[in-house]
């Protein structure tokens, strides 16, 4: 013998088919892992189902198959006779089988209303845009009825959160330090219920994501964000649109997704109607627009500043348009006017010397504009503090958090006409622009510098806001996914 | 066609309509300064088509137009004179602003010798618009500069270059793409040309499968697609070759929306469906090489015509015939197929039912004339396709009289619903094999089915080239 | 024979039968997780011979590598033994 053991996986396959005998068996004999193995697979070719065949595949690999693999074990179990059954299965999940490092998976069936896959976030401190609204979202619900999980390293199935992965999901501070623990080894099988995909999935998991979705009989729920990788594809990296095509390949085949506002679910609802030409329908769509919340942190009135302060917000990118803004501002100070412009935020290395360039052109001029990256919290809360107006007039929004922050801090804003940002505008305080315009944003600046009952009337339209907040978003979008 | 020349004098043409070009450079780059103290998008775009002497990006375009507003548009077009690549103007070639003109830009056509579907669609506009005085283009290497093809050049297929030496810009007049663009360089120039030219532009589109269908296109693909549909989102019209294109553009067109886009308008000129009369001196041939015996005669041929390539469904087809052989039907299957890609399976299922002694073959490098027999001595066809923007093997099966099972929604659909097919689900095996059944068990259906293919009236591809100029003109 | 003669062989059959089925799973989690070449001695026992379960010359890493994922599988399959 070559005296490797092979005795702990021999058990751990036993005990993973054990798991799912009492879901395709009406009696669990007590049987050797051949002979159970032998009756699962007359059971799955006795009733050949999608979901019986993702069921059985997934308990003999240890993690979950691609739809190819399930398309060949279906295949082969249909041709197989009854002694070449077992043959067919343990050689169609063979892949993922040697995908999966663990010599030792055990399964556990999830006892829960829904698999909750929060994977990023329970990886990452990065926390903007989706990971602000997983955070503060999953928190709210009921641990007995949502079951967080994260894949496992090797990328073949979800497991249980550590208690490190725990904090980084539901407890994050900006502060919060963790130390990496070694992963469960209980793979997590879910069986008629549903899968939420809050986040957007990393490329590797989406061929196991979109098997669950089309064969697994479990439904699937997304939060939808935007479509920017595909409507304005001339402002993302091709990789970008490649992964977000394979994204909607998972969406296509999902039973309901969420849009953070109704421009993003009209986008999904688009979406649907092309998938008629391959006869699909595509998920249900909602839409729940995101709670408008101020900025994590504020900080007490100080003295006013010396100019009046128009603040930019947002990562540095064409899309986000600061150079459209700059050349608005530049048309004023040109005209006289005289007032600060500040630029906060982040981004490529390419667009932040193209607006440094161009920054440092107007500086020359003697205009007061300056460019912050990596702001701490207390300066950006100063300036939603003290800011005239916020200028957030981007092409393209899933939902446009700033904007929502500058109106929960009191202050006016100028944004899109159209999409997402114009739907947080209906509540008030906001000049509606075309952003593509300099000339229609350098206008409405100019308003609001120069107007101070106009400025007076839209900061008072700022406290008609919204008070809901995240625990009724939380609520409102679990019923939405799980329960409708 | 109107030539406007080239350089400032053509710029002062085209944009000072009325005014006469000065003398000198100097006094010309002067009118065009007093003419155009704020100049639009498309002025920007023409200027810098001219002065660069290379077509300029949409983002290139904006910085002229913001920098004119901040310095003057003096001093954005002395820095665009300066920025211009070659130093050595005898070099360049001349850079011809042109109007009133019907660009078809064919690059990729140009350059190989193959007729696939796609080419068959450049081809066939291009031999019928040429008459017509339509400039056939493609670019240079760089991809700056649209070059006009020679007419000789596009006939004969030569290899030597097919380009003229010179460079033409549109002011106006009309622009047509019938091409799928992959090359990066070249969609942004189209996309900034649909924008700001002011020619009516128009896409020819097959479909949106890398952006619907994903998971069966190649690496890389979904991304450099969404590019190519960023130029068509700047233009006019989609000129989609079946409803089901039609509704996969039409869906993403809506999208737009979110991005404060209107798009271009979605029709539909269905594509050509012929088949060209087989040659008998090939139809010996043809059996020798398509046809199999068993004891009991020639077996019924079934054909299965298409690139191996998942979204074909080519291993549901061979799932779907090892089951009805099981049941004891006589057929053999053919496969014949061009390109492969992500095959594997297929390529090993196939060499399966091989070695087990079944009558399956796949066949690649088939000459026309072959295949044309092939589709005559084929009992019926099958072509259970995922997603199609048109489908040409079926309505090449229809018009050689043969019977075709097809997938029942989309282009398929579409195609079917003039008579000769049986429709399949294409997701279920069973589905496809109770399809094939049909056609194996019951010669009256066969029959009729081959009648119905046989009364369905061709459509020229010289009628498809007229509706679609006939689009362009609206 | 005797039905008591009966049971007993139903009862030794059966124990075969489980013994090969088990078999069957024990090498196809040995080719998964080792990619082990099996000794002259396995290869000429009567559980290898009547199931013939999957025997490779290589590793099953080197395999799918070389030759890819589908090749891997459908020399599983046929070696699992799929009979018409």
């Amino acid at each position: 013998m070559n005296g490797r053991d092979v005795t702990p996986s021999l058990e751990a396959l036993h005990q993973r088919l054990g798991v799912i005998a009492p879901v395709l068996l009406d009696e669990v004999p007590d049987a050797s892992v051949g002979e159970l193995l032998a009756l699962l697979a007359d059971a799955v070719a006795a009733r050949l189902t999608p979901a019986n065949v993702w069921l059985l595949a997934t308990a003999i690999a240890g993690g979950y198959p691609t739809a190819a693999e399930v398309d060949a074990v279906r295949r082969g179990l249909e041709l197989a006779s009854p002694t070449t059954r077992s043959g067919a299965c343990l050689a169609g999940v063979a892949v993922t089988a040697a995908a999966v490092r663990s010599a030792t998976v055990t399964a556990e069936l999830v006892d829960a209303s829904a698999l909750v896959d929060v994977d990023f976030c329970a990886r990452n401190r990065h926390n903007t845009g989706i990971q602000r609204v997983v955070r503060n979202t999953v928190k709210h619900w009921n641990p007995d009825v949502a079951l967080l999980a994260s894949w496992s390293d090797d990328g073949t199935g979800y497991r249980r959160l550590t208690a490190a992965q725990r904090r980084l999901v539901v407890d994050w501070s900006s502060t919060l330090e963790v130390a990496a623990e070694p992963e469960s080894d209980v793979l997590l099988i879910p069986v008629g219920i549903t899968v939420l995909l809050p986040e957007v999935p990393a490329h590797r998991y989406i061929d196991r994501l979109v098997a669950i979705a089309q064969h697994s009989g479990n439904r699937m729920g997304l939060i939808g964000y935007d479509a920017i990788p595909l409507v304005s594809a001339d402002f993302v990296s091709e990789d970008e649109s490649d992964r977000f095509a394979h994204y909607l390949t998972i969406v296509k085949h999902s039973s309901v997704v969420s849009g953070i506002s109704e421009t993003t679910a009209d986008e999904f609802r688009s979406f649907n109607s092309a998938l008629a030409a391959q006869g699909l329908e595509g998920p249900r769509v909602e839409s729940l627009l995101l709670p408008t919340v101020g900025p994590a942190t504020t900080v007490p009135a100080s003295q006013p500043r010396e100019l009046p302060l128009v603040l930019m917000v947002g990562s540095v990118e064409p899309r986000k348009n600061q150079l459209g803004v700059l050349a608005a501002a530049t048309s004023l100070w040109q005209k006289g006017l005289t007032f600060e412009l500040f630029i906060i935020g982040s981004g490529g290395a390419v667009q932040v010397e193209e607006l440094d360039t161009a920054i440092q052109s107007a500086r020359r001029q003697g205009w007061a504009v300056s460019h912050g990256k990596g702001v701490p919290d207390d300066v950006l809360a100063a300036a939603y503090r003290d800011a005239r107006v916020l200028v957030f007039p981007s092409l393209q929004e899933g939902y446009g958090l700033p904007v929502a922050e500058a109106l929960a801090s009191g202050i006016p804003v100028i944004t899109s006409r159209y999409g997402s940002t114009a739907e947080i505008a209906t509540f008030g305080g906001c000049i509606l622009v075309d952003p593509r315009d300099d000339d229609d944003i350098a206008r409405a600046i100019e308003e609001v510098l120069v107007d101070d009952a106009l400025h007076a009337r839209l900061v008072a339209e700022t406290s008609k806001l919204s008070s809901a907040g995240w625990p009724d978003y939380a609520a409102a979008l679990w019923t939405q996914l799980v329960t409708t | 066609m109107t030539d406007l020349g080239t350089g400032t004098r053509a710029l002062v043409r085209a944009l000072l309509p009325g005014t006469s070009p000065a003398a000198s450079e100097k006094a010309r780059v002067a009118q065009l300064i007093a003419g155009l103290p704020r100049p639009t998008a498309g002025e920007s775009w023409l200027l810098l088509s001219v002065l660069t002497r290379r077509l300029p990006l949409a983002s290139e375009v904006q910085a002229f137009r913001r920098r004119a507003a901040r310095e003057g548009v003096g001093v954005a077009i002395a820095a665009s004179v300066r920025s211009r690549r070659s130093p050595a103007r005898w070099r360049d070639l001349p850079v011809h602003v042109v109007t009133d003109t019907v660009l078809l830009d064919v690059h990729d056509s140009a350059f190989t010798r193959l007729v696939t579907g796609v080419q068959r669609v450049s081809r066939s506009l291009a031999d019928s618009w040429m008459p017509r005085g339509a400039v056939l283009v493609g670019w240079n290497a760089s991809r700056t500069q649209l070059l006009p093809i020679r007419p000789l050049a596009w006939t004969e297929r030569s290899r030597r270059s097919p380009f003229e030496r010179r460079a033409i810009v549109p002011w106006g007049g009309w622009f047509t793409l019938p091409e799928v663009v992959t090359d990066v360089g070249r969609t942004t120039r189209i996309a900034a040309l649909a924008e700001f030219s002011g020619a009516r532009s128009m896409l020819i589109g097959d479909d949106a499968i890398p952006l619907t269908t994903a998971e069966t296109t190649g690496p890389k693909m979904p991304g450099v697609f969404s590019k190519y549909l960023v130029a068509a989102s700047r233009m006019n019209v989609v000129a989609c070759i079946s409803e089901a294109a039609a509704t996969e553009y039409s869906g993403w067109k809506s999208m737009l929306a979110s991005a404060g886009l209107e798009g271009p308008e979605i029709r539909t000129v269905m594509l050509a469906e012929t088949a060209p009369v087989a040659d008998p001196a090939w139809k010996s041939r043809a059996e020798e090489k398509f046809l199999s015996r068993d004891a009991d005669g020639v077996l019924p041929l079934v054909l299965c015509v298409g690139s191996h390539e998942p979204r074909k469904n080519h291993e549901a087809v061979l799932h779907a015939a090892e089951l009805l052989w099981r049941e004891g039907h006589r057929f053999s299957l053919v496969f014949i197929g061009g390109n492969a890609w992500n095959s594997e399976a297929f390529r090993t299922r196939l060499a399966e039912l091989r070695d087990g002694g079944r009558a399956v073959v796949a066949l690649r490098g088939i000459d026309d004339a072959l295949l044309w027999w092939a589709y005559r001595l084929a009992a019926f066809t099958v072509f259970p396709s995922i997603n199609e923007g048109f489908g040409l093997p079926v309505a090449e099966s229809l018009q050689s009289g043969t019977p075709a099972v097809a997938s029942r929604f989309g282009s398929l659909a579409e195609i079917a619903a003039g008579g000769g097919c049986v429709l399949v689900d294409p997701h279920d095996d069973h589905s496809i094999a109770h399809g094939m059944r049909s056609l194996l068990a019951d010669e009256t259906l066969l029959a009729t089915l081959a009648a119905q293919a046989r009364a369905r009236p061709p459509r020229e591809w010289g009628e498809y080239a007229d509706h679609v100029w006939n689009l362009l003109m609206e | 024979m005797t039905s008591s003669e009966l049971l007993a062989e139903n009862a030794r059959l059966s124990a075969e039968i489980r013994e090969l089925r088990d078999q069957q799973v024990e090498d196809w989690v040995r080719l998964i997780r080792f990619g082990a070449v099996v000794p002259l001695a396995i290869e000429e026992s009567l559980s290898w011979k009547l199931t013939r379960p999957v025997r490779l010359a290589q590793t099953a890493m080197r395999v799918l590598r070389r030759d890819g994922a589908h090749t891997f599988i459908a020399t599983a399959r046929a070696r699992l033994g799929r009979r018409r």
